[in-house]
């Protein structure tokens, strides 16, 4: 999970050009609206990745960067390692935890980045990094603290001497070129390895199936079912120091702040990271609380935990899902009945723009959000332009067909009366079309409402963000804190949206 | 009056129309007849302008039928067809009324119209404020009429209106139309392929036969004088049915 994503090794985005084209075109008065979150002047911006370790330290980035008197924004939890990456290039954010590993292996991938120079690499690109916060987390095996004592194992080289053991990796572990196949050949293992899933893995190994599972030097669980991480005494296993990146230019704007963060230079050595792990992720504690408490311990800080009651927390996930709904749906029928009135008048483009509609919602909605971030950055603006191109389809469609399935007596009657062309449109065919159109608004609306859920990967806030930690907690509570609003939002949109079918259709087109 | 004048009309490779030069007299009413595929409803689409003619020249009171005053001269002619075309969404009222609102008509002015014409067709008002599928056939094709007379143009062009009707009613119409047709003077055109229809509208009758005229003049004419074999046999497909029923019941 924490090396590998979907989304970070996604090719360069096709659509890119029209996309900047068309949202600069549509969204400018959103421009002006900065999003919740979002760095304004005076406002520094400090991102984390979707998994806890990451959120626990863009939270203690934020606190300590209050800690100066800086007003800081957390945008916690943002859809993967290149999306942050791109974002804090674009100046979305100010800092945010990476690790070497993920620098040299992904988003430096292309670059040769020799022993040594990861440093002057970033500075290339307008960025810079602190020194390693402590601890290193790689891929690691690990065996049941006890059973590795009654063996008197270590180090991986001591597996060598029992090839009884029953190893069981993670699937991706197994196909990874550093994982399993490259691990037997340096240590020269005798075991066979099969395998499993993840977290069936650990309920394996406290059952006794398994003997050594492959696992992150600081997850949770380590503490939890008491495992030992063996060392791994031939160096195969690449570096994935935490650190933190931070724009060049902060430097010079907020020099409080660089200091701030370079205050938890080697103040994070594994074991405690992996405490602060399990205290979030197995005690269900916040991770801003967590965060808060261990700067306040270890680096004599007073800072307070953001918490919102569960309330505060719905009511600002709700506006926040309702202007990414409300706007991006609002343009899509601004934009798409235009559209489909084209598509069914202009012989020429007709085809062309159902294509383009087409081919737009063939993309996945998360990939379609992931291409918005190269070029319009994290926040509201790139997901309410993913979610109209997203919602364009079924109105411009309803609307093509709509008009095309309008008898052909009919249009006659119309022309033969003597209406312009555009009298026609607006008093007869239009009208003949809207119950068609209002059925493609309303596909649109609930494709949109489940669709923007998906925003919170990309900082726009939304259901999405109790979703978000729910999953990665294992919180079913924080799950239905999300989806249960998002469909009684869907129940109630379709409701408002009959309604206006009832007051706007004359009676002889309603059902 | 309406003048066509060497008007072919082509779909591929068969001929709709060929070559059909005709006039329709001011304030008279002319039908077109023939059998289905004869061109007779393909005439009246040229007349108003639906579709265009691939040679000659289609004419309204002297001015030749052209893409730029295609639009102004529909506003001199009423179009009726057979199931009317009554637009779905719109009040009977709203219906008659679109095409003078769209001109900007007051509110006052449309109401005077619209009272005028619905004494006219004969209409009860308490009609007008329902949608077509909540009229009967003959309602529809009355309000067609007045959404036709609106604008109290010189040029009814009808096509078939009476052809979905049952017969009854059918009568009953036939009657006011015929009245309406004289007491305003309006220059006809009437398409049908019923000859009982033709013989009581038609101050002339232009009997088509695939897309060419086969011969014009009134109906005595073409009964006295017919100029082919085609024109008895059309006329006695539809009326010796009755005659033989008439010869048996007298024996």
């Amino acid at each position: 999970m924490l090396h590998n994503s979907t989304l970070d090794s996604r090719p360069s985005p096709p659509l890119s050009p029209l996309v900047s084209l068309l949202s600069s075109l549509l969204l400018l008065p959103l421009l002006t609206a900065p999003a919740h979150g979002q760095a304004t002047d005076s406002t520094l911006a400090v991102g984390s990745k979707k998994f806890t370790e990451n959120v626990l330290l863009g939270w203690m980035g934020t606190h300590l960067m209050r800690a100066e008197g800086l007003s800081v924004t957390h945008r916690e939890e943002l859809g993967g390692s290149r999306f942050l990456w791109e974002a804090l290039r674009r100046g979305d954010i100010d800092a945010y935890p990476e690790y070497t590993g993920t620098l040299r292996q992904e988003l430096l991938a292309n670059v040769d980045v020799a022993p040594g120079a990861l440093a002057d690499t970033l500075a290339r690109y307008g960025i810079s990094m602190t020194a390693p916060l402590g601890f290193n987390n790689t891929y690691a095996l690990g065996m049941r603290a006890d059973h590795a004592d009654s063996l008197g194992i270590e180090t991986i080289s001591d597996l060598q001497a029992h090839p009884t053991l029953t190893l069981g990796f993670s699937n991706e572990f197994m196909e990874r070129s550093d994982g399993w196949p490259s691990l037997e050949r340096t240590y020269d293992l005798p075991q066979s390895a099969r395998g499993v899933d993840h977290d069936i893995a650990y309920r394996g190994l406290s059952s006794g199936q398994l003997d050594v599972i492959d696992l992150y030097s600081t997850d949770a669980e380590i503490q939890r079912y008491d495992l030992r991480v063996l060392r791994d005494d031939r160096n195969h296993f690449p570096d994935y120091e935490a650190v933190f990146l931070y724009r060049r230019d902060l430097t010079t704007r907020a020099p409080a702040a660089v200091a701030a963060l370079k205050r938890l230079d080697g103040r994070l050595p594994a074991d405690t990271m992996r405490r602060l792990n399990a205290r979030s992720q197995v005690d269900q504690v916040d991770e801003s609380e967590v965060a808060a408490d261990f700067v306040n311990q270890a680096l004599g800080l007073d800072a307070a935990a953001d918490t919102d009651t569960r309330w505060e927390r719905l009511r600002r996930h709700t506006g926040e899902h309702l202007v990414l709904v409300g706007i991006s749906l609002g343009l899509a029928i601004l934009f798409g009945i235009p559209l489909g009135i084209m598509a069914a008048k202009r012989r020429v483009l007709g085809p062309g723009i159902l294509a383009v509609v087409g081919v737009i919602y063939t993309i996945p909605a998360l990939a379609l959000l992931a291409m918005m971030v190269p070029p319009l950055g994290l926040g509201r603006v790139p997901a309410v332009t993913a979610l109209f191109l997203y919602s364009l389809l079924p109105v411009v469609w309803t609307t093509y067909t709509g008009l095309n399935d309008l008898s052909g007596p009919l249009l006659e009657s119309a022309e033969a009366l003597g209406l312009s062309a555009g009298a026609q449109l607006w008093r007869v065919e239009l009208p003949l079309a809207a119950r068609s159109i209002l059925a493609g608004i309303k596909i649109a609306a609930i494709i949109n409402i489940g669709a923007a859920t998906l925003g919170a990967l990309i900082g726009a806030g939304g259901y999405g963000q109790p979703i978000l930690t729910g999953i990665r907690r294992a919180n079913l509570g924080l799950i239905l804190e999300g989806t249960v609003p998002a469909a009684v939002l869907t129940i109630l949109a379709l409701a408002l949206l009959e309604g206006l079918e009832r007051g706007l259709l004359p009676r002889s087109m309603q059902s | 009056m309406i003048q066509l004048d060497a008007v072919t009309k082509r779909y591929g490779d068969a001929y709709a129309v060929r070559s059909i030069s005709m006039t329709a007299e001011a304030e008279q009413t002319t039908v077109l007849i023939g059998p289905s595929g004869s061109g007779k409803s393909t005439l009246l689409r040229l007349i108003i302008g639906l579709t265009q003619p691939d040679a000659g020249i289609v004419a309204v009171d002297g001015q030749q039928l052209t893409p730029t005053n295609v639009q102004s001269l529909r506003r001199r002619m009423g179009y009726v067809i057979q199931e009317g075309g009554l637009f779905p969404h719109l009040t009977g009222r709203a219906n008659a009324a679109l095409l003078a609102r769209h001109l900007g008509w007051s509110a006052d002015r449309i109401d005077a119209r619209i009272g005028k014409l619905t004494q006219l067709v004969q209409l009860d008002p308490d009609r007008l404020s329902q949608y077509p599928t909540e009229l009967s056939g003959g309602q529809r094709q009355r309000v067609s009429l007045m959404r036709a007379l609106m604008l109290d143009p010189d040029v009814l062009l009808l096509d078939e209106p009476l052809g979905a009707l049952d017969p009854m009613i059918r009568a009953d119409l036939q009657d006011d139309l015929r009245d309406i047709f004289r007491r305003l003077g309006k220059t006809v055109v009437f398409v049908t392929h019923n000859i009982g229809e033709a013989a009581f509208f038609g101050d002339r009758v232009v009997l088509l036969r695939e897309g060419q005229i086969e011969q014009t003049g009134s109906m005595t004419t073409l009964l006295d004088d017919p100029a082919s074999p085609f024109v008895t046999n059309f006329i006695q497909a539809q009326r010796a049915p009755l005659e033989q029923l008439s010869v048996e019941d007298r024996e």
